[in-house]
């Protein structure tokens, strides 16, 4: 009968493995992936992806110096030092095209001070300051007198918001002045598939640090500083690759310590070992395979699956060690086995069905593995065990787990009920204190380097754009145009209000189809009411002011997003355009969003991926607090119903209280709370319903059962401890809620094996 | 008439030698320090005469002018029509028949930019402009020709070239744009002294 499961059991992971190799999957890197899914249109998706994807792969690199040339040097250099990498320096400052398209186009693009001018009645001012210009060695413009006599192009081109930016066009290069020093610009684009490869990204990166340190030691006055999404995606990843490997192996050392303390038997420890490695595996494939990804913050998570699975091995090993049958073993310890994988299963089940890919996957690899362990302990064990016995356990380790449980019950034995208000109290106490931080940035702490590159790239760049923005919807880009403008204007009024530094949109740049027939008539007007003027100030003729208002009357034909976006000097434009989509309208210093926010309409959205994602993050505790009560009565019921109604209730006390107890102790310690301290909360309800299961399931029967329990909690702190190290608030906030947790878990079941 | 004459006979005499500065490309940049002199403030009067190649019109003004290093540069035309513009703390002031305008250009790098490579021709620091301009010079005597030809694809659009030729100071400026238009600006009684440079 058994060996029927045990080929079941090998048929199973011959064809996970199959379905593992044949379907396709990444290591993931991208922080983007630890946010939660939020319920947006398909509209404010594709526009928030927009943005991301034209940021996601972009780093930039900034050359300090004394003058454009050494900056501009030291680029060329940096940039020699990676041949063949995709990256965007020296640029075609050819504006030939963009001035064709002025020229045949000024009548219809006129700046809002001179719409302003013509609509008032005051088109003198815009022929005073044309032939003013004309007089004065400092009159430039850029068109032809022939062709824009009232200089309306020159006008439109320096009031556009949208062509001003902190690194402008010098000598073939865009350059920015700040602090005394001259800053040029370079950009690498690292493509979708090398950004999410974290052993190409890191082989990308290095190839920068190289040529960055290459390029300081040969230009020694010039100063390279780097930034960019896809540094902090291969930071985030090469320190959790290492954590992992690191947490990984002091995980190892401690449950080998551990276990050959506890058991005296390398044989033993080997089978662990094994079995710990088989049910790594069968996570990480079932995760892959189903989710189609893995990332990397999941295998720092599931690092803890050592401790996890470790768990089953030493109930049995301690059992088999101290004499008893290898079959026998297994059946005494099963029961208590089953219901304590139940548990934790349903503690995993929470994270599983939340709304957020990165818990999940750690949800799917922890229960896949742990199922994995259980069923190799189950059926595997008896089988490797049936001649080979562990040792037994070690005295002194007995004696520890001894006195500990004297300890234990010293402190319930008497006064009991007073202890026990005193420990609420404290509870209460500490509870009180805690705070609540849902804001998701958080998450992902950079390093200080890394924090002063940024800020220099926003020092120089002068933009400070906000990670809040508008999104116009419509598929007519004429009728997006005229909503944008619409919107503008509202925002304008904003921007005096002091809700916002500003904006910028293409229909900055782009009037919307009806604007241009209103310019070009509003030009009409000014000619009507300054040709004369302009006639005898320059001393024209008839012939050649006919010549040049015969201009302003072909420009009939409308000037269209496609005609400007195929310019290619205007590239930035795509920025603020999704094909067949709609336009994005990028805001400057938001000081209230709320403010903003006011502005959507059906087909205007303001999108705040940040403040929704903290609201996201805020529902998602709330649910998951909500949901934990509930697991609290469904556990409860199922020990009720296992061991009745007075032993039932004081058992499930045991986890409750060691989530009272995490919660207290974070309060104390100033620990703001977040969903990531709630889910590690479930985990503790889990391993402390998992020991009282235990405690209470072998009580009187199994000798070293208490034993089992302590060596189980030991190895679970060995690896979910060491999480509370790790850089990542997510699995850091795990790893500490579930030390204490864990901790106070195994002291409180002892006190149940004494109580019931 | 007479002036006028001479003016002619002048830029068309300036013209010939403007020719020739183009075939004496200018290699080490820093001989310029040593020959032009560049003066903390000027100030002095201007007689321009803008050429409109296509149009066929040729417009005179004139008028006076002051700039300081520190403070920035004030073009006062007088006639035909009377104006001023003030280039000040990247900003451009002008005051005319309608009033006064000011356009802020300090989140315009681009545009500052630009302002400040002409900029840099009137005050002669000409390294400002080096990132611009190739140079072309010739040096006889007391005097001296300078060409600039742009070698910025942008600048290139609007400003073909540039000659500036000059003694102690720069005195003949000469503008071809890429359309064909030529300005010449012609600087007349210069001398060393301060001008109060400020938007109204």
């Amino acid at each position: 009968m058994k060996y029927r499961y045990i080929f079941l059991y090998i048929a199973l992971f011959i064809g996970l493995t199959l379905c593992f190799c044949l379907r396709p999957f990444t290591i993931q890197t991208d922080i983007i992936a630890l946010l939660p899914i939020t319920e947006d249109s398909d509209s404010r998706q594709a526009a928030f992806n927009h943005i991301s994807n034209n940021s996601m792969g972009t780093v930039n690199i900034l050359f300090a110096a004394k003058d454009i040339d050494a900056s501009k040097e030291a680029g060329l250099y940096f940039a020699s030092q990676l041949e063949g990498a995709e990256l965007r320096y020296e640029i075609d400052t050819d504006y030939a095209s963009f001035l064709s398209i002025l020229k045949d186009y000024n009548y219809r693009l006129l700046s809002e001070q001179n719409r302003k001018l013509i609509s008032l009645g005051k088109s003198n001012e815009i022929a005073d300051a044309a032939i003013s210009m004309l007089y004065s060695p400092a009159g430039a413009s850029v068109l032809s007198f022939e062709d824009d006599p009232f200089t309306l192009a020159t006008d439109y081109v320096f009031s556009s918001p949208l062509l001003k930016s902190g690194f402008s066009p010098s000598r073939g290069v865009l350059s920015s002045a700040y602090n005394d020093k001259i800053y040029t610009y370079m950009t690498l684009e690292i493509a979708a598939d090398e950004l999410f490869s974290p052993g190409r990204l890191a082989e990308k990166m290095q190839l920068l640090s190289a040529a960055k340190a290459a390029t300081i030691t040969n230009y020694p006055d010039v100063g390279v500083s780097i930034s960019g999404i896809p540094v902090h995606t291969w930071h985030a990843s090469s320190s959790s690759t290492d954590e992992m490997t690191i947490i990984s192996i002091i995980s190892i050392i401690l449950v080998l310590i551990i276990s050959l303390t506890a058991l005296r038997s390398p044989f033993s420890f080997l089978v662990l070992m094994v079995t710990i490695v088989l049910s790594f595996a069968v996570a990480f494939m079932t995760t892959a395979t189903i989710l189609g990804g893995i990332h990397v913050l999941t295998l720092v998570f599931g690092t803890s699956l050592v401790g996890l699975s470790t768990d089953y091995m030493l109930h049995y090993l301690v059992e088999r060690g101290s004499g008893v049958d290898a079959l026998k073993s297994i059946t005494a310890i099963q029961v208590a086995l089953a219901l304590s994988l139940a548990t934790t299963l349903l503690g995993f089940s929470a994270m599983l069905f939340s709304n957020m890919l990165l818990l999940r996957q750690m949800a799917l690899f922890s229960m896949s593995g742990l199922i994995c362990a259980w069923l190799l302990v189950l059926f595997f064990y008896p089988i490797i065990f049936k001649s080979l016995k562990p040792g037994a356990p070690l005295s002194y380790v007995l004696k520890m787990e001894r006195t500990l449980s004297k300890c234990m019950e010293y402190i319930v034995n008497k006064h009991g009920v007073v202890k026990l208000l005193i420990f609420i109290l404290i509870c209460v106490a500490g509870i009180s204190k805690i705070q609540i931080n849902d804001d998701i940035s958080n998450l992902y702490k950079p390093t200080e380097a890394l924090i002063a590159a940024e800020k220099l790239f926003h020092e120089v760049n002068k933009e400070n754009i906000s990670l809040m923005f508008f999104f116009v919807s419509g598929d007519d880009s004429g009728q997006v145009l005229a909503d944008e403008e619409k919107l503008l204007q509202a925002l304008e009024i904003e921007v005096q209000n002091g809700n916002l530094k500003g904006f910028k949109a293409i229909s900055q740049l782009l009037p919307s189809p009806y604007r241009q027939r209103e310019n070009l008539l509003l030009s009409e007007s000014l000619w009507r009411e300054q040709a004369a003027y302009l006639k005898s100030a320059i001393g024209l003729t008839d012939e050649q002011m006919a010549f040049m208002q015969a201009k302003l009357m072909q420009q009939t034909k409308t000037l269209t997003v496609e005609t400007l976006l195929d310019i290619e000097q205007l590239n930035v434009l795509k920025n603020f355009w999704i094909d067949g989509k709609g336009s994005i309208v990028l805001l400057k210093a938001v000081k209230n969003p709320a403010e903003l926010a006011k502005y959507e309409n059906a087909n205007i959205y303001f999108l705040d991926k940040l403040g929704d994602l903290n609201k996201a993050m805020a529902s998602y505790r709330y649910k998951l607090t909500m949901i934990f009560f509930v697991a609290c009565l469904l556990i409860m019921a199922v020990l009720i119903l296992r061991f009745g109604v007075r032993r039932g209730f004081v058992g499930s006390l045991a986890p409750f209280f060691a989530v009272l107890t995490s919660l207290a102790a974070l309060g104390f310690a100033g620990v703001s709370i977040s969903l990531f301290h709630v889910l590690a909360l479930f985990l503790v309800l889990c391993f402390g319903v998992d020991y009282t299961v235990f405690q209470m399931e072998t009580k009187g029967k199994l000798q070293f059962a208490g034993l089992a329990v302590m060596l189980s909690c030991l190895t679970t702190l060995a690896s979910f401890g060491l999480l509370a190290f790790t850089q990542f608030e997510v699995t850091r906030a795990l790893g500490l809620t579930l030390f204490i947790g864990i901790l106070t878990a195994y002291l409180y079941s002892i006190v149940v094996r004494r109580v019931v | 008439m007479k002036i006028l004459l001479s003016i002619i006979i002048f830029l068309f005499l300036s013209m010939q030698v403007f020719a020739d500065v183009f075939e004496h490309p200018l290699k080490d940049t820093e001989l310029l320090n040593n020959t032009i002199y560049s003066p903390m403030m000027l100030k002095g009067n201007f007689n321009q005469t803008r050429q409109i190649s296509s149009m066929n019109i040729t417009l005179k003004s004139n008028g006076e002018f002051a700039l300081d290093k520190k403070e920035g540069i004030l073009w006062r035309t007088l006639k035909p029509i009377a104006s001023d513009t003030i280039i000040k703390n990247k900003r451009i002031c002008t005051v005319n028949a309608s009033g006064t305008k000011s356009i802020d250009l300090s989140e315009n790098e681009a545009a500052t930019e630009i302002l400040t490579v002409i900029n840099s021709i009137f005050t002669q620091e000409y390294e400002k402009a080096a990132a611009w301009f190739d140079f072309y010079f010739e040096h006889t005597g007391s005097s001296y020709t300078l060409g600039l030809v742009t070698k910025d694809k942008g600048m290139a659009q609007v400003i073909k070239r540039m000659t500036v030729q000059g003694a102690k100071y720069a005195e003949v400026i000469v503008i071809e744009a890429q359309n064909g238009d030529v300005t010449t600006i012609i600087f007349t009684d210069i001398s060393e002294e301060s001008t109060a440079i400020d938007c109204p």
